[in-house]
């Protein structure tokens, strides 16, 4: 999926921060703030999850935090919902697989 | 807008939903001196209105004729002014035993104690399944308008929309302004479900419509290449490059927390399914629940918005008891929605009420209104400064005093629809025009047709933008002869 930077209604802003976060080790550069999901899939990345049972594609469904078809394993904790959740700084995400593993229980 | 991010333990009156139900009631609620708490799960408030660039239609009660990206900024403003507290990234989790309403914000859990509760927690899209249909790039309509309006990224380089209806025939039109090609736009129906002047700008601008056809797959490896579509009517079958499948099948009120409490739900296919039932101050069964929006039965933001002004009105009025002019203004709104949801389903064959051929024979520069359905709108009449413009009740298509009209064409941008085009029988016509680039005095233009037919050859002779809601207005010069059927341009190099 591309960004667009100029629109004939909406106001696109050109001085948003940039910063740089992992997918599966690799460095990628997005806008801060935005969608997890989002900044992935401007980078080229659609197929964020692998299903359960056969292991099928899965990508942003719904949009608003309500379908889990994003759900993706973010700094270690498995279920989070990309589309909804923000891109930060040093942010190390990948793809998740089935249930997901939980690496880190969030107490650590 | 300050937004506080403590929650209080008791308050009056507690709202779900941040929308345009929401919104309005807190501002009802909060300006006759209630304390009113306003949670929403997302990080601004507006609900669906911050995704919606579009024209509203209604009367200037429901801010006709204003982009959904500035009411949500108006009505959020007026809440936080009203003395509202607005808590977003906030969630109502559901009803505790002793009758407090479980909170979640950002991940901590609290309880508060209201008085009355408001759920507004809007309406949820409807899936549909279909062999691939669990494809990363076949998404809802609503994930399509989110990806482009709100983060500014193209979900498609070529979509394929399912639905006709004025969900999927507005976001189709905003891909194409973002600058996406709109590949089909399917649908089972033998006929457009939107509005007409919704459909007759994807129509000019060439988009396919596939009616009586279905998806039958979508295909593709790691996400979707292509999709198979039947014609229901002949049997073929059809195959379509795109790299997204939106879904736009229809929204259900979301009933979830209303069920916790305990409402009763009623079910009204016309109004998406289920949804809690509510007599006319929006009160659900359980007395000091109500309800307002699209989870009290889906319609249209501005029902939502005076949905949710009765129920702040009815709320306040349980509270502090009657105040002055209070049921005077709930009548008043209980008529306006009555009136708004008058409009009988369009037939398709409405005549042209003014068309070319109702204008007096003498006239040489006069406006055309293509607005042949009686959708409850009045922006034109309201913008003529000459008052040349009559809309008699809400849901009337306007009705032209030519003799008044100076030509100033503030009806051709301010019209939802883009369906007033002002003509010039030497040989002129202008439009709205709400795509990029900005056309440039000069430039040669391909001429089109209402279903987007090239006509001739014309020239682009104005180009004046509203720098207030940025739609643009072209004036094309043409042969005389074409003013009646141009109604939109190609550029040259445009595929």
């Amino acid at each position: 999926m591309e960004r667009f930077f100029s629109h004939p209604i909406l106001d696109v802003k050109e001085d948003r921060k940039q910063i740089t976060f992992f997918f599966e080790g690799i460095p990628l550069n997005a806008f801060d703030g935005e969608p997890i999901a989002v900044a992935l899939a401007a980078a080229g990345i659609l197929d964020v999850r692998y299903s359960r049972r056969f292991s099928q594609p899965r990508g942003i469904f719904c949009g608003i935090g309500q379908c889990q078809e994003c759900s993706m394993l973010v700094d270690g904790v498995p279920n989070v919902r990309t589309c909804v959740t923000p891109v930060r700084e040093g942010m190390h995400v990948s793809r998740q697989k089935g249930l997901g593993e939980v690496i880190n229980d969030g107490r650590s | 807008m300050t937004v506080d991010h403590k929650l209080p333990e008791q308050c009056d009156i507690l709202i779900v939903g941040g929308g345009p139900a929401g919104l309005a009631a807190a501002i009802e609620a909060a300006g006759r001196a209630l304390h009113v708490v306003l949670v929403d799960e997302n990080p601004v408030f507006g609900g669906q209105l911050i995704r919606q660039i579009h024209k509203f239609f209604g009367s200037s009660f429901h801010y006709a004729g204003v982009r959904g990206i500035r009411i949500a900024d108006m009505l959020s403003r007026e809440a936080s002014e009203a003395g509202c507290l607005m808590v977003p990234e906030c969630r109502a989790l559901g009803f505790l035993r002793d009758g407090r309403v479980a909170l979640s914000l950002r991940g901590a859990a609290s309880a508060l104690r209201a008085k009355r509760i408001l759920l507004a927690v809007g309406g949820k899209e409807h899936g549909l399944p279909f062999p691939g249909w669990t494809l990363p790039g076949v998404m809802t309509a609503g994930a399509a308008q989110t990806l482009c309006n709100l983060h500014h990224l193209l979900p498609g380089r070529h979509v394929l929309m399912v639905g006709s209806g004025n969900v999927g025939l507005i976001v189709s039109y905003q891909l194409m302004q973002a600058g996406a090609c709109i590949a089909a736009i399917v649908d089972t129906a033998d006929r457009i479900g939107g509005y007409a002047v919704h459909a007759a700008k994807l129509q000019r601008a060439g988009v396919p419509f596939f009616l009586g056809a279905q998806i039958q797959e979508a295909i593709g490896l790691k996400s979707v290449q292509r999709v198979n579509i039947g014609i229901n009517s002949t049997g073929e079958h059809l195959s379509i490059d795109a790299d997204a499948v939106l879904l736009a099948t229809g929204l259900s009120p979301r009933t979830e927390l209303a069920s916790m409490f305990g409402c009763e739900l009623t079910y009204e296919p016309r109004l998406g399914g289920h949804f809690p039932r509510h007599d006319d101050t929006m009160r659900s069964s359980v007395s000091h629940v109500f309800v307002a929006g699209d989870s009290a039965g889906v319609e249209e933001a501005a029902t939502a918005i005076d949905e949710g002004r009765l129920a702040g009105l009815s709320m306040a009025f349980d509270i502090k008891g009657a105040h002055c002019g209070d049921e005077k203004m709930r009548d008043e709104i209980r008529s306006r929605l009555k009136a708004f949801r008058n409009r009988k389903a369009s037939s398709g064959k409405e005549k042209q009420n003014c068309s070319a051929a109702a204008v007096s024979p003498g006239l040489v520069r006069y406006p055309v209104f293509e607005c042949v359905e009686n959708i409850a709108c009045n922006p034109c009449a309201d913008a003529c400064p000459a008052g040349a413009i009559t809309v008699e009740t809400i849901t009337s298509p306007p009705v032209v005093d030519y003799s008044r009209c100076t030509g100033c064409m503030r009806c051709l941008s301010v019209c939802p629809g883009q369906a007033v085009f002002m003509v010039d029988r030497r040989g002129s016509l202008t439009l709205a025009w709400e795509y990029l680039p900005v056309p440039s005095v000069g430039e040669k233009v391909i001429l089109c047709g209402r279903s987007g037919e090239a006509l001739g050859m014309g020239n682009i002779t104005a180009c004046r933008r509203n720098v207030g809601d940025k739609t643009m207005l072209v004036t094309l010069s043409m042969d005389s002869s074409l003013v009646d059927r141009v109604r939109s341009f190609k550029r040259c190099g445009d595929e």
